[in-house]
């Protein structure tokens, strides 16, 4: 189902949590939302659902209208096909397993043959049959995590909107949880808007990735895109580690080369940028070292050993650069090494 | 320390209510049911004890009706007037009920505010309504202690995550479906325990079932068991106090269980309330019958206290030259009587608020700083008086320490004993909170255990402490059951003189002169520990 969101807007006293947003949301994709604390993603999601409404702007649900400041339509939370997985899971802790995810049913006064199979059709979906006689306190945290996301499959939703759904698991079961959400997402062709602060999270199994900041979103492409091709220097920065360097765009000899602190460096991969003074972003990975060859020079500051990478920092004049390299090759501390930048991406100032 | 302690409470709550169960057991020297039996099949008794429950049980369900309504329309809907409405239901609970008894008798006794008014009206020979009753007594009470399960309810739903109710939203539930189906059970816990807690003070009640219900013949447990001692019937007496404490130490037990079960609740940190419910329409009428039963229920009686405490005597209209300030001088200056009952009161609170603090300290101490064998029977010695009704506990005092009877220290010992839950209960919460690292870390600098208590952990409780004492003191100042079945020519309390006097028709002018000084005091108290910190009420 596709989601559209045009000029949505929502104040809370004097801050603005969604500020002008606008967004498309595919059908059948799964769409991260990325961006620091309390840039209002929680809201966002919590406006689409319809637990808040919006101040101003318009939600489609395909070419049905869920909300309208203009026209005055605002359809109940109850009717608009969404379900939604907390922060912290929220199960009721007075209902076992069981009652928890056959809530939602028993509000529609399902019957009770099909409660029991529409529970049993969601909890084999996250893979849990043999707890339901347990209650939340009684469960680990993973399986509370699946509890939450059966309950809000149960209704068979048509989007699913998940809120920092893992951020209270450890790192391994995070991990896991993440395929299984991929995979529940595939096997119900449903549309999910996935938030999260965790960059890896958003790269592994988005289609999309959103970087939302004060309200906005500022860049949504693929998770490729949006590493290799950030718009805004908030979006490099943001997702992935880089060196953000203004410098001077030159051609010499028909390449283009950039010129840092009087030091010309050679790089590929700018496409077509008129000479002058800009802000790139520039992947520690995509900084090739070598101890002969031509062009800048720079003077390897400090090494970390990872075993299968090796991060240096180095400096050309003034200016710090993190470098990430294969063990390949290893170089020492007070080494001066020839730079070869591959890739580089022009990125806007953010204000 | 711990077993001093646990030796001083073994002879003052401990060897008294021994001896009560003994007696019970006792018409001469050998072992006999006869007491019990006598109970089962003497009406009198019987009586008492199916009044007891009825009470008991009546104002429990009215109380809770009425304070998880009004938590509900506070924490859940868009109602006006919000923290007005929580100030005047802390006023109700913090106004003794036996002063809201005798404001009710002003009100709608035989010669009240409210019958003459009616009777000149309409002409009408019987009163209005029946005070003295077993309704009344249900009545006054259960206004008395709805405010307990108004507090407890609505801070559980103040504390409860709002998401829980979001999720419930999403699922399709809203409206009163949401309330019995996800907001309510939630609260469930807190709800049944104030629930307990509110049958326990009823039954224990003693002020209010004497002066409702013994003018109209209508026996509660704790009036039995003082008509009984009065007429020197002290086998029965004990066996009617054994039923009751069997009785509160049910309700005790089973709330001590719930509260162990309550731990499962959600709460968050979030001091956001889920988006208020829109009463639209319904705002102001709702608002309207709050307003009205609020005034009717706290300000209407306390207005009727103050007005009377200025009457020249009890009796005449209401009008501006029958009033002058001649009570206020004479009760506090001019009578010796009153005079010494306000000095033996502040002395005996003051006493006992100290002695209860000590005990309650070095027993929440030792029970939540230290794994030593013993603790948990000082704690249980400690909070079992929280079952024990006042009569009851008088009777075991008598029983006990006869040689005290003509002294001021029996009545002390049974104040400490009697409010020393209450000592616990806030120091034990400010003690909590303190890390024990800080603790070890005056320990390994080398400090003794005094110093180390004197140094930090003292400052650090301090304003729990200093919020327990107060409330003891504040409590004990007007305390009637113990003062009245323990004092003797010397020691007369505060709480003798309301008890006596409130029984004379005469006699209503001068205790609401009494009532209004003790509102005074109660209410300074209030607002001085009030904003120190959580008060906490005997829960
Ligand atoms: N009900 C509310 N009342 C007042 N302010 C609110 C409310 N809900 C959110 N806000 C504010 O709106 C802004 C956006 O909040 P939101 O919860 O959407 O952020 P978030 O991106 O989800 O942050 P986080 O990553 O910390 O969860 C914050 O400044 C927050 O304080
Ligand atoms: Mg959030």
């Amino acid at each position: 189902m596709k989601v559209r969101l045009e000029n949505l807007a929502k104040q809370f006293g004097k801050i603005l949590a969604v500020n002008n947003l606008n967004l498309t949301v595919r059908k059948n994709e799964l769409l991260a939302v990325i961006g620091p604390s309390g840039c209002g993603k929680t809201t966002l999601l919590r406006l689409i659902a319809g637990l808040e409404a919006p101040d101003r702007g318009t939600i489609y649900l395909e070419n049905k209208i869920l909300f309208s400041k203009e026209k005055g339509i605002f359809v109940p939370p109850y009717r608009r096909k969404v379900g939604m997985v907390f922060q912290n899971y929220t199960l009721w802790p007075h209902m076992d397993i069981f009652h928890n995810i056959a809530y939602p049913l028993k509000i529609k006064r399902a019957k009770r043959n099909t409660v029991k199979r529409e529970v049993e059709r969601a909890l084999s979906l996250v893979r849990l049959n043999h707890i339901t006689k347990r209650y939340p306190h009684e469960i680990s945290g993973g399986e509370q995590q699946r509890v939450a996301l059966a309950r809000a499959l149960v209704m068979n939703p048509e989007i699913l909107l998940l809120d920092e759904p893992l951020s209270n698991l450890d790192a391994k079961l995070r991990e896991e949880m993440r395929f299984e959400i991929k995979r529940i997402q595939k096997e119900t062709k449903l549309t999910v808007i996935y938030v999260t602060h965790d960059q890896n999270e958003a790269m592994a199994i988005a289609d999309r990735i959103a970087v939302m900041r004060d309200g906005s979103l500022i860049q949504v492409d693929t998770p490729r895109k949006i590493y290799n091709y950030p718009k805004t220097e908030f979006v490099a920065r943001f997702i992935g580690r880089t060196n953000l360097i203004s410098c001077q765009v030159k051609e010499i000899g028909g390449k283009k080369v950039i010129e840092l602190d009087g030091v010309v460096i050679k790089i590929d991969g700018i496409g077509d940028i008129p000479a002058g003074k800009r802000m790139f972003s520039i992947r520690p990975e995509d900084i090739k070292l070598t101890r002969k060859g031509e062009g800048g020079v720079g003077e390897i500051k400090s090494i970390i050993y990872l075993g299968n990478i090796v991060n240096y920092k180095l400096s050309i004049g003034s200016t710090d650069l993190e470098v990430q390299t294969t063990p390949a090759e290893v170089f020492e501390v007070g080494e001066r090494v020839y730079l070869n930048i591959c890739h580089a991406t022009p990125v806007d100032q953010c204000p | 320390m711990l077993i001093a302690v646990v030796v001083v409470l073994l002879i003052l709550v401990a060897y008294p209510l021994a001896l009560v169960l003994l007696k019970s057991f006792s018409t001469g020297e050998i072992f006999s049911w006869e007491n019990y039996f006598k109970i089962f099949t003497s009406r009198l008794n019987y009586i008492a004890l199916f009044n007891t429950l009825y009470v008991g049980v009546a104002v429990t369900f009215l109380a809770t009706l009425i304070g998880v309504t009004i938590a509900w329309l506070v924490t859940r809907t868009d109602i006006v007037g919000k923290s007005i409405i929580r100030n005047l239901i802390v006023l109700t609970f913090i106004t003794p009920a036996y002063i809201e008894a005798i404001a009710w008798i002003q009100l709608l006794g035989r010669s009240g505010y409210i019958n003459n008014l009616f009777r000149n009206f309409f002409n009408m020979k019987a009163p209005l309504i029946k005070l003295y009753s077993l309704e009344g007594i249900i009545f006054i009470m259960g206004i008395h202690l709805y405010p307990l399960v108004f507090l407890a309810t609505s801070n559980v739903l103040y504390a409860t995550d709002p998401l829980l109710e979001d999720a419930a939203t999403l699922s399709g539930s809203r409206g009163f479906k949401m309330l019995t189906t996800i907001t309510l059970p939630l609260a469930l816990p807190s709800i049944l325990s104030a629930a307990i807690l509110v049958f326990i003070q009823t039954i224990s009640c003693f002020g209010v079932a004497a002066v409702i219900g013994l003018p109209a013949g209508k026996y509660l447990l704790t009036t039995r068991v003082y008509t009984a001692l009065s007429h020197y019937d002290v086998n029965i007496a004990c066996a009617v106090s054994v039923i009751l404490i069997i009785f509160a130490g049910i309700a005790l037990f089973a709330y001590r269980m719930l509260l162990r079960k309550k731990r499962y609740i959600v709460t968050t940190s979030r001091t956001q309330l889920p988006t208020p419910i829109k009463l639209g329409k319904w705002k102001i009428p709702i608002a309207l019958i709050l307003f009205v039963f609020l005034s009717i229920t706290v300000l209407l009686p306390l207005a009727s206290i103050f007005l009377s405490s200025f009457l020249k005597t009890w009796g005449i209209p209401l009008s501006l030259k029958n009033l002058s300030l001649k009570n206020y001088g004479a009760v506090l200056f001019k009578e010796a009587v009153t005079a010494r009952a306000f000095r033996n009161s502040s002395i005996f609170a003051a006493v006992a608020a100290t002695a209860a603090i000590f005990i309650g300290f070095i027993s929440s101490y030792f029970s939540i700083r230290t794994r030593i064998a013993g603790r948990r029977i000082l704690d249980f010695l400690v909070t079992l008086p929280l079952a024990i009704p006042g009569p009851v506990l008088a009777t075991a005092m008598i029983l006990s320490f006869i040689n005290l009877y003509n002294t001021p220290w029996i009545i002390i010992i049974a104040y400490t004993v009697a409010f020393a839950p209450y000592a616990v209960r806030n120091v034990s919460g400010a003690l909590q909170k303190i890390d024990p690292a800080l603790e070890e870390i005056g320990w390994m600098s080398g400090s003794s255990w005094i110093r180390t208590i004197k140094d930090i952990i003292f400052p650090l409780i301090k304003s729990g402490v200093f919020i327990g004492w107060i409330l003891v003191f504040l409590i004990a100042i007007r305390e009637i059951p113990l003062s009245t079945m323990l004092y003797t020519q010397g020691t007369e309390t505060v709480g003798t003189l309301l008890f006596s006097l409130g029984f004379e028709t005469g006699g209503l002018e001068v205790v609401s002169t009494i009532a209004v000084i003790v509102m005074g005091i109660t209410i300074i108290g209030y607002l001085i520990i009030e904003p120190l910190g959580k008060i906490k009420w005997g829960d």
